[in-house]
């Protein structure tokens, strides 16, 4: 039953994280429903990113898991024993707090210190529990500064080193990196990335970055207005997003609509505006129903005389110079603007706004995803094959 | 009129100088009258006049020399210790508790703790001298102290309330997820980060009560009289300088107050904060 | 935290906390408890209890005490004379604080906290030693008119005190910087630009004062008008060693009555009319301006 556990000293101690499952989480305020009956399975000493736009429950979530949230159903399972209603101070996890929330009277180490303190651990067990946290965070020489005499991403690495100081099974992590510069928080994600798979603690992150989420997770949780949209590597979630808004929020997508048909073992989707697309053949897909593709930017090859199906024809409207590559909004017919975006390499044709030009794309690159507008709630869409499940 | 300082361009003009020999006088008249009555204690002279013929000590001895006024005196300053006591502990806890509750109708609440500060004195006075006087208590030292602390409270609950406003609410659960439970978080987190507006509150509660005049005038009997009541007794000789010794004595416990609690806060700003 | 779109969530205020639901919540109540025991046996119950003996007098529960009040013109008369002091005094603090509250709020913040602590110094002193000062100024044979007559500007004393003069000089100095914080700090939040504006649209100085920054400051003279007034109605001691007869104040017959005359219902009757005249006017400023305005003007810029 006691979770807050005293681990051994030293380094040798290879402390693996906890299983956490969310089973069925669900929060309601006056009516409101902050997250709808989320369910998520992480393995120890994976990390997993909570991801979605503002209002998704993300954040909800991972208070719930924190403790200062209470959910109204479900059930929140460390390592099998469901903490749901335990008080935040007895779970033992370790939060870094999007403000980093480091106590502004007390020096660097004193904050570190602190978990240790109210476990009572002796003095000299303290001091060489902090000493390695800060090493792990390079801090070391810090230890007798104020937060207020460190810059934002110091700061962030003195919340993590006292996250991380009483070993803790599972870490959370608030948005931490919200309030650092692009540079800057480039070398966060990989730092935390590389404590984390050296202390092997689970760790779920909450962002809205879905760049950010990219780069650092085993697995990635996108959530929309309560609940989990898809589950998967991002890998997965970026070649194969099972709904539209997961196409359209992790990275750029080209959405297509419409009806299929099926023609000599072929089927394809033809739209309202009169564009037949390819669509790879699949036993879930039936003739008539309506589905709805998407199309990475990136996929799409801007030509004159391309061969192949299809090949759109269309003008350019719009040239956007993005330094390493170009994005250009091509006009489909009357109303229909796609995206396409091409390497910026040293013999690609430079295309101007108004010229005539063809797209083309692979049919494998077409991605079927659900009509996701009207959700259907209820369970999330795990894309196959769930590499770490 | 003028283009100000804070435009950044700066021309003298007539205006100006008028608003600034204005605000000097007005100033004057704000601070003047007590600067006029110190140097009065310590005159030579054997009763009130301007300028002093010469400077002696012969007033304050006066002063501490009579039992009527060092009695009062010193019960001014046990009540003021009290009131501050129980000023700041009920007060913070107020605070405390209404930071962490909602509930409806808690405006209201707010506003009656509050009210002191803008209720006429004189009503509570009569109405608590009512009902001590049929419960016996004029005179009674502890009865004047919890009317006391009426008054004291609000000044409290408003400081207390403020820092911890300011305070960082991550601040509480970071501690709570770092283990610690309710009492130690107060313990090590909240309350240092509140202590000095606790102390702000502290010396706000003790001047409260040592300036206060009309509950104890109804209140404290006149075998125990505070301080303030005996000055009120007494100011229709005011051309006895006594007063004069008697008013700096009371100016100046509770400028000393203010100037402490400046040092305090001056220091605390200096290192950000206690050590746990 | 950007989740108070979906939920209008206590995530961000320490409500959120109550993780045990209602016995946490149990001991914040606990907290207030003290408070509570406090302000009901030694504030509310008292003065509830006071002012039903208002309704009491020889003739049984009656209204008889109110009708004394707005017929005996002794009693009539403190009421206008209540009123008419803390009206000339609120006039005379816009008047006097106006411009000082202007001269502050345009200086650099540094001279801004100097002089404001100035202004604030006169708060931290008892209202009775002020008082008392000015009795000692402002005698017959005070400093005021010995300094004057020193020097020959008058042949007589002047009488400056156990008048209207006395108490007005008295209470308008020790209520002026409760005219002076609001006005400061609304006049602090104009920002400047809307002046250059006016320049630049071709008002001179003058009139961008009376057209622009004048209406701008309209919040803080209202705020400071009505925390003066409000103060000034229950005056005591300053009218009580300052003042003539002519000028008794409400206070001033409340302690009379009970003091003297032991008359409780009569003393009961003036204390409800001053506590209704004073949550009216509490109610008023909360509903023009919000209750933080008052605090704020308490509170001052000081801490």
């Amino acid at each position: 039953m006691a979770v807050l556990r005293r681990g051994p000293l030293g380094r040798n101690q290879a402390q693996v994280g906890a299983r956490l499952q969310l089973a069925n989480l669900t929060k309601h305020y006056d009516g409101i429903v902050a997250t709808d009956r989320v369910n998520l399975d992480i393995v120890p000493g994976e990390f997993v990113t909570l991801l979605g736009p503002s209002g998704s429950g993300k954040t909800t979530t991972l208070m719930m898991i924190a403790g200062f949230v209470t959910p109204t159903s479900g059930q929140i399972l460390l390592n099998g024993e469901d903490i749901a209603l335990r008080p935040p101070h007895q779970r033992n996890i370790g939060i870094v707090f999007q403000n980093y929330a480091l106590f502004p009277h007390m020096t660097v180490a004193e904050n570190v210190a602190f978990p240790l303190k109210m476990r009572k651990w002796s003095r000299a067990e303290i001091e060489q529990a902090v000493g390695e946290a800060l090493e792990l965070v390079r801090l070391k020489d810090f230890a007798n500064r104020r937060p207020r005499q460190l810059s934002g991403g110091q700061q962030q690495r003195v919340a993590l080193a006292r996250a991380l100081v009483f070993r803790p099974p599972v870490l959370l992590m608030d948005e931490p990196l919200g309030a650092l510069d692009k540079k800057l928080r480039e070398e966060m994600q990989l730092e935390i990335k590389h404590i984390q798979e050296s202390t092997h603690i689970t760790t779920v992150y909450v962002t809205h970055d879905q760049e950010e989420a990219l780069t650092m997770s085993d697995r990635i949780a996108v959530m929309r207005d309560g609940r989990v949209e898809q589950v998967g590597s991002p890998r997965d979630l970026y070649e194969r997003p099972a709904t539209a808004f997961v196409a359209d929020f992790i990275g750029e997508s080209n959405f297509f609509e419409g009806h299929l048909e099926r023609h000599d073992d072929r089927v394809f989707l033809v739209t309202d505006d009169g564009l037949r697309l390819p669509v790879p053949a699949s036993n879930e897909i039936e003739r008539g129903e309506q589905i709805g593709v998407t199309v990475r930017p990136e996929r799409i090859v801007i030509g004159q005389g391309l061969s192949g199906d299809p090949v759109l024809r269309g003008t350019i409207e719009e040239v956007i110079y993005v330094g390493d590559s170009t994005k250009f909004r091509v006009l489909l017919g009357d109303n229909r603007l796609i995206t396409v975006k091409q390497q910026n390499r040293l013999d690609a044709p430079r295309w101007e706004r108004g010229d005539l030009v063809e797209c083309h794309w692979s049919v494998e690159d077409t991605v079927v995803v659900h009509r996701a507008r009207s959700s259907s709630g209820g369970s999330p869409t795990h894309s196959l094959p769930a590499e770490s499940m | 009129m003028t283009v100000t300082q804070r435009n950044g361009a700066r021309r003298i003009s007539w205006g100006k100088v008028i608003l600034v020999a204005y605000s000097v006088a007005v100033l004057l008249y704000l601070v003047g009258p007590l600067l006029v009555v110190l140097p009065l204690s310590f005159s030579s002279a054997r009763y009130l006049t301007f300028p002093p013929p010469g400077w002696s000590l012969q007033w304050y001895e006066r002063y501490l020399g009579s039992p009527q006024w060092t009695a009062a005196t010193v019960r001014s300053l046990q009540l003021g210790v009290v009131v501050m006591l129980l000023a700041v502990v009920i007060g913070t806890a107020v605070a405390y508790g209404l930071a962490h509750l909602q509930f409806p109708g808690k405006r209201l609440v707010r506003a009656v703790v509050l009210s002191p500060l803008v209720v006429p004195v004189i009503i509570l006075a009569v109405a608590v001298y009512e009902l001590f006087l049929r419960l016996r208590l004029i005179g009674n030292f502890w009865a004047l102290a919890i009317a006391h602390t009426v008054l004291a409270l609000p000044f409290v609950v408003v400081l207390v309330s403020a820092a911890l406003q300011t305070m960082d609410v991550a601040l509480e659960r970071a501690a709570a997820s770092l283990g610690a439970s309710e009492w130690q978080t107060f313990r090590y987190v909240t309350l240092p980060l509140i202590a000095p507006s606790m102390a702000a509150g502290a010396v706000f509660a003790f001047v409260t009560s040592w300036d206060e005049l009309l509950v104890a005038l109804f209140t404290s009997g006149t075998a125990r009289a505070t301080l303030p009541k005996r000055l009120w007794e007494n100011v229709r000789e005011f051309i006895d300088p006594t007063i004069a010794a008697v008013a700096v004595v009371i100016v100046g416990v509770s400028l000393l107050l203010l100037a402490t609690l400046e040092l305090l806060q001056l220091r605390a700003a200096r290192n950000g904060g206690h050590n746990v | 935290m950007a989740e108070s779109q979906v939920a209008a969530s206590p995530i961000g205020t320490r409500q959120a906390t109550n993780y045990l639901g209602r016995r946490r919540a149990l001991r914040y109540w606990l907290l207030l408890v003290p408070g509570f025991l406090l302000l009901g046996t030694v504030f509310l119950y008292p003065i509830a209890r006071f002012l039903l003996l208002s309704f009491q007098s020889e003739s049984g529960i009656s209204l008889a005490n109110y009708r004394h009040l707005l017929t005996v013109p002794l009693y009539s008369q403190v009421l206008i004379n209540t009123g008419v002091i803390a009206l000339s005094t609120t006039v005379l603090c816009l008047v006097l604080g106006y411009p000082l509250a202007y001269f502050i709020a345009n200086l650099s913040s540094v001279w801004s906290r100097r002089l404001l602590f100035l202004v604030l110094i006169p708060f931290w002193i008892s209202i009775l030693v002020r008082s008392y000062a000015w009795m000692v100024l402002l005698g017959r044979n005070g400093i005021v008119n010995n300094f004057l007559s020193s020097i020959g500007v008058i042949s007589e004393p002047l009488p400056l005190m156990f008048n209207r003069t006395g108490v007005l000089i008295g209470m308008v100095q020790i209520l002026l910087p409760y005219m002076i914080l609001p006005l400061f700090a609304v006049m602090r939040s104009i920002d400047p630009v809307y002046l250059r504006a006016a320049a630049s649209l071709g008002a001179p100085g003058w009139r961008a004062m009376l057209h622009v920054y004048f209406p701008l400051s309209l919040p803080g003279v209202a705020a400071g008008s009505l925390l003066v007034f409000i103060l000034s109605l229950g005056f005591f001691i300053t009218p009580a060693l300052l003042g003539g007869r002519r000028d008794m104040m409400i206070a001033m017959l409340i302690e009379q009555q009970v003091n003297q005359a032991l008359n409780f219902g009569l003393a009961a009757a003036l204390a409800g009319v001053l506590l209704v005249a004073t949550i009216v006017l509490l109610v008023v400023f909360e509903r023009v301006l919000g209750l933080e305005r008052l605090l704020g003007g308490l509170g001052g810029d000081a801490r």
